[in-house]
């Protein structure tokens, strides 16, 4: 896919005959150097190329790096039994505030899976070995932890990007859609045409999102090209009026 | 170490105790079968108004610009392979090619016009699907208004993008903005093959979710409009009894508006707001069955949901599992006023 975004900035793009006049206004002009260097102007073959174009100019890709770093000497997995799997979830899953009625619920199942009490939970090597014989200090059982989710971050993909807009840094995180919806289409089953293995005939039915109009009418298109083709439906949901707060208050560090 | 899957589902719980501000963006993969899933896959970063000259404006535009910038940070490969297409095997040795297409955007409307770089308020042509102008919007004539030209717009929106980028011909872009209503910015998700090509789906993708557009409350809960037909007749018939069809729109052309500058709306004028619509029902759906057999009862049904908001409605703290009901929208909507106008026909037939 980089290879098939460079070959789009080759060859969808040759640099525009007709730049723009010299003249600039005032906050463009350094003391140091004069004039600011010009932006390249493009002429670009369709709307795609050009939006594509745009922000690929921008760098944020190549400016991207991975969300955490892993600590020297990591060890992520040393969490290797059940009952070590399950303190170090209770670990990640409890707040700061004090344990709810729910959360109640968990040290209790949490208690008996430490006695092995719990109804049908597997017995493995590790259910007779103490807990403090695997982290020998509280410190140890931090690394642990914090690898283990460091590890899960990378594992999914999540990156991070410093960017700059109007003398402002932001820092954004985000995995690119396309490496989940390779994950989905492995791990989950998948219905690929609307109909049992080609586009279905049209219908009034509209019961699910693979018989809406906007999802026929890609598929119509899409079956327009050579070989066998199918459409995979993508919904977005922005939650823009519910923040993720918090205020910084409980320090949770992914690097250690 | 713990099943990636398991451990990945604290992530999202992990992020919120950090010291950031921050809103989630979700997908889904509509082809999936069985039981929805959202997944999130970006934080975008919160845009405060900064104490400095024209800090109004240039926190719009930081805000856009983040906003774009980050949905082509998560979508660029998608593009590229919405373009190209990925393969798909299909057992026995056989492949099919995928092409990615987005279907659907949810979000409120303040959102809709930062996605699609258009001005979001005191501009000529408020709507976000055709070119109906504001002094049209409470008049019949915004019946008749031409859906808005993707190429069209776009290519408007490019070379006023490209001037800003240029930093000449302020006159120019200017002119720009104002005739089209848009923002010198470019839409990253116009890149999508789908949106700006064939079957140019781009003004046609974004759908209000129930709790983003709290007007639309009172519908979902009495299921159609076509319920109020046997009310009794108000006292004083709609300004434009004629056509009812339109005064419909222009009641509501107004609460867009309204949702366009506050967003969110008090239960109390939410609940004034369905006194006031359901006394054109009645001429709206003349002839039909009503469900509710008066007044009151259709007010207590509309009014059910708006009990869960509480007195200044806020979003929900879970995933977006509630627009599963939502499937009217999946195929984009026709128009802001049209919309709401056929969906609780469309409920109804769902």
């Amino acid at each position: 896919m980089e290879t098939e975004i460079a070959s789009l900035l080759e060859f969808s793009r040759v640099p525009a005959d007709d730049q723009p006049p010299s003249h600039r206004g005032k906050r463009r002009k350094t003391s140091e150097t004069g004039d600011v260097p010009l932006p390249t102007g493009f002429n670009y073959t369709n709307h795609s190329a050009h939006i594509r174009g745009f922000f690929e100019d921008k760098e944020d890709w190549q400016r991207s790096e991975a969300m955490v770093e892993k600590r020297k000497r990591a060890a992520p997995g040393r969490f290797d039994s059940y009952k070590l799997q399950e303190i170090e979830r209770f670990a990640l899953q409890t707040s700061r505030g004090g344990l709810s009625q729910r959360e109640l619920d968990a040290l209790y199942d949490l208690i008996s899976v430490i006695e092995g009490t719990k109804e049908g939970m597997p017995h493995d090597e590790g259910q007779d070995v103490p807990v403090t014989h695997t982290f020998q200090s509280a410190e140890a059982f931090k690394k642990a932890v914090s690898d283990d989710l460091d590890d899960a971050v990378l594992q999914a993909g999540w990156r991070s990007c410093a960017m700059e807009e109007g003398g402002v840094k932001f820092k954004a995180f985000f995995r690119p859609a396309l490496d989940l919806i390779l994950a989905l289409l492995r791990t989950r089953t998948v219905r690929l045409w609307s109909g049992d293995d080609k586009p279905a005939p049209p219908s009034d039915q509209r019961e699910t999102p693979m018989q809406g109009d906007a999802f026929r009418l890609c598929e119509a298109e899409v079956d327009k090209l050579p070989g066998r083709n199918c459409v995979l439906g993508l919904h977005i949901f922005s939650d823009s009026c519910q923040l993720s707060w918090s205020g910084g208050m409980l320090s949770l560090s992914f690097v250690s | 170490m713990l099943a990636n899957k398991n451990l990945s589902t604290c992530l999202p719980f992990s992020f919120s105790l950090t010291a950031h501000k921050l809103y989630p963006v979700r997908i889904r993969l509509v082809n999936i079968e069985g039981e929805i899933e959202w997944f999130t896959v970006a934080y975008v970063p919160v845009v405060k108004t900064l104490k400095e000259a024209n800090a109004q404006e240039r926190a719009r535009v930081r805000r856009a610009n983040v906003l774009q910038r980050v949905l082509y940070l998560v979508f660029r490969t998608a593009i590229a392979a919405s373009h190209k297409g990925i393969e798909v095997p299909l057992g026995g040795g056989q492949t099919a090619l995928a092409f990615l297409r987005v279907l659907l955007y949810i979000c409120d409307q303040p959102e809709e016009r930062a996605i699609l770089c258009f001005k979001s308020g005191g501009t000529a042509h408020p709507c976000s699907c055709c070119t109906v102008a504001t002094k049209d919007m409470v008049s019949s004539a915004g019946l008749s208004a031409e859906d808005r030209d993707v190429v069209q717009t776009l290519d408007k929106q490019l070379e006023a993008a490209d001037i800003v980028h240029h930093g000449d011909d302020r006159r120019r872009q200017m002119v720009l903005e104002s005739h089209e209503s848009i923002h010198s910015a470019m839409p990253a998700l116009a890149s999508f093959a789908g949106l700006s090509t064939p079957p140019l789906l781009l003004y046609k993708m974004v759908g209000f979710d129930v709790l983003h557009v709290r007007f639309f409350a009172p519908f979902e809960s009495d299921s159609s409009a076509s319920d109020t037909s046997q009310l009794a007749l108000p006292s004083r018939p709609p300004t434009l009894a004629s056509n009812v069809s339109a005064c419909l729109r222009v009641s509501l052309a107004r609460v867009d508006f309204l949702l366009g500058f506050l967003q969110v709306l008090d239960a109390g004028v939410t609940k004034m707001l369905v006194r006031r619509l359901m006394r054109i029902f009645a001429f709206v759906c003349k002839g039909s069955k009503p469900k509710h057999k008066n007044r009151a009862a259709l007010a207590r049904a509309a009014f059910r949901r708006l009990g869960f908001l509480g007195r200044r409605s806020q979003a929900r703290r879970v995933a977006p599992g509630y627009v599963t009901s939502w499937n009217g929208l999946q195929a984009g909507r026709a128009c802001v006023c049209e919309a709401y106008v056929h969906l609780p026909v469309r409920m109804s037939v769902h």
